[in-house]
């Protein structure tokens, strides 16, 4: 934690090396996370990218006593709420149409390599209603208390703590089900 | 580790790999942004703002808006790389300007429309601005926190005011807030912003005077400029701008002539709401967005179909005169669409279109639906039709490589190797 405060400390007054810092130190959480929320391959990778070009320039807004990760955590589950929500909204396309599509786009510098166990993680937590999964995601991820997934979440700790536990339990459920990750 | 044993912690330790490539240009790009974030604060919001113009009702004004500023802005860009170009040199002439009107042409519906706009600052250090832009297709008049949109074929005002402004007007405010035409600000962003940057010296053929020509385009937004300076003045003469990245065929919006500091009489941002007009506020329009909301959760979440329909239907049946009534019975359409019910969602479709045909940027994506639901229907030649259309009308507004246009291409190629 003081690594982070002295990191944002630095960041603030323009050191490019802390920035170097903070994304090494947080991308693969991030990309974790968004990955979990999104369960789309491209989406999780621009998404990521977009929030530390986003955070890059923000240093003037940044407060220097907040937790680096949460802000980062918070800042990718924003974005791919939004994204989920364009994707709704706009394209209303069938699941199975909207994946051919997808997989036509080729796009080979693809940022995150998924191993098997990630992949099957993540389809898991897609089955979980999107509250749930994103409590279990910030929690798990980017170590988010509880009280500021409930403000992210806009409920309270108990409803957030509720929907942290029936995930999980509904998790262990499709995964018992499965064979060993 | 069995899963069903310790489920949080195996989340918490699952492994991930990246891409080292891919990590490299996503720290460069990163680096990169927070470097021209220091040295120009105001360019983080550009893009967004950009892209938030080309999607919203109001796009032809609002591109206008962008080309106006481009045009005043880009000038500073490398200027060092040219002693004619000497930056003290064009402030000090861009900050004589008090008034300027811009006559030109503009495209709608494929259509070169001429159109004129003016544009007076006021108060300190010209922070804010008086503005009117129209042609027969559409009237704007921003006049100090009050905004006004007319479309005289629906004869419909949409009025705007308060902080708490519509989020099509934002885009008017936030364009503002950067202080656009001789502030540093925009400058700043649009130097981030372009690429393929030209310049071409000539001496204008008809008058003699030294110019230059400049061209520039903008990839991930599918824009380029062209446009042309007077060196004596150091002011931008004319302008056009398209939306591809080749300048190809014609413009988008082609600003033909400035005039500068020309006096304008305020009477000129005096807007008087026509006769029978049906005239919308902000209050409204909150009112709309909620309804829907409250709809798109039935349909969304709760997969309650028919009683979504029952409430974007009413969407639609009080609020006929807005865009969300285009979008509710698109939405309702969908609706049908998940029951199965397909020549219903067609029914929905075409009266969208029917109703809404000029209504760019979300009349496209009906299209798609309509397309859609005709396949589905077995209809494959009006499918086929739909999707073109859909191709058409969206080029301009989206992005070829994203909903609507790559769906809709990719069950062209579908339907026409199935024939």
């Amino acid at each position: 934690m003081i690594e982070d405060k002295l990191l944002i400390w630095r960041f603030k007054c323009g050191s490019s090396e802390a920035l170097c810092r903070i994304y090494k130190k947080y991308k693969n959480d991030l990309l974790k996370l968004a990955s979990a929320l999104l369960n789309d391959t491209y989406a999780a990778d621009d998404v990521v990218q977009d929030c530390f070009v986003s955070f890059a320039q923000s240093a003037d807004r940044i407060k220097a006593s907040g937790n680096l990760k949460s802000y980062l955590a918070t800042c990718v589950a924003n974005r791919a709420r939004n994204r989920l929500r364009a994707r709704k909204r706009q394209e209303t396309v069938e699941p199975d149409e909207a994946k051919s599509a997808e997989s036509n786009l080729k796009r080979p510098e693809q940022w995150i390599i998924y191993s098997e166990r990630l992949r099957r993680l993540n389809d898991a937590l897609c089955q979980l209603p999107y509250e749930q999964r994103e409590a279990i995601s910030l929690h798990a991820h980017a170590g988010m208390r509880f009280k500021a997934i409930a403000q992210l979440q806009d409920a309270s700790i108990n409803t957030v703590q509720s929907r942290y536990r029936y995930g999980l339990d509904k998790l262990r459920s499709i995964l018992a089900n499965e064979a060993e990750l | 580790m069995k899963p069903a044993k310790n489920i949080g912690k195996l989340i918490k330790n699952i492994d991930i790999d990246t891409n080292a490539k891919t990590d490299e240009a996503v720290l460069n790009n990163t680096l990169k942004a927070f470097e021209n974030s220091k040295k120009e604060k105001s360019a983080a919001t550009a893009p967004n703002i950009w892209r938030t113009i080309m999607k919203r009702p109001f796009t032809k004004l609002a591109a206008a808006m962008v080309i106006l500023i481009a045009l005043l802005g880009v000038i500073f860009i490398e200027w060092s790389t040219r002693p004619a170009w000497a930056i003290e040199q064009t402030v000090e002439a861009l900050e004589q300007i008090k008034t300027v009107k811009i006559t030109g042409l503009s495209i709608y519906d494929s259509k070169p429309i001429p159109f004129k706009c003016w544009i007076k600052f006021s108060g300190q250090n010209r922070k804010s601005f008086n503005m009117r832009y129209e042609c027969e297709r559409e009237v704007a008049v921003v006049r100090n926190n009050l905004a006004f949109g007319y479309n005289p074929r629906s004869n419909k005002v949409e009025i705007f005011s308060g902080p708490k402004i519509h989020k099509e007007l934002q885009i008017w405010y936030k364009v503002r807030e950067l202080s656009p035409w001789v502030a540093g600000k925009i400058l700043e962003v649009l130097k981030v912003l372009t690429d393929n940057w030209q310049e071409t010296y000539e001496k204008n053929p008809k008058t003699g005077s030294d110019r230059v020509i400049v061209t520039c385009s903008y990839k991930p937004l599918n824009a380029s400029f062209w446009f042309v300076v007077d060196l004596e003045s150091k002011l931008i003469i004319e302008g056009k701008h398209w939306f591809n990245i080749n300048r190809e065929g014609a413009p988008n919006f082609h600003a033909q002539s400035f005039v500068y500091n020309q006096e304008i009489p305020d009477e000129i941002f005096d807007f008087k709401i026509p006769g029978g007009a049906k005239v919308i506020n902000q209050q409204d329009l909150e009112q709309a967005d909620a309804l829907f909301d409250k709809a798109f959760k039935l349909y969304d979440k709760d997969k309650n179909y028919s009683e979504a329909i029952t409430i974007f239907q009413q969407v639609y049946e009080l609020y006929p005169d807005k865009n969300i009534a285009e979008e509710a019975l698109s939405m309702i359409g969908i609706c049908y669409g998940a029951m199965g019910k397909y020549q219903k969602a067609i029914e929905s479709f075409e009266k969208a279109i029917r109703e809404y045909p000029d209504l760019k940027g979300w009349i496209e994506s009906t299209y798609f639906y309509l397309g859609r639901a005709y396949m589905k229907n077995g209809q494959k030649d009006k499918a086929l039709e739909a999707f073109k259309n859909c191709l058409v009308l969206g080029e301009d507004f989206h992005k070829p490589n994203a909903f609507p246009l790559e769906h809709a291409r990719k069950y062209i190629d579908k339907l026409e190797n199935e024939k």
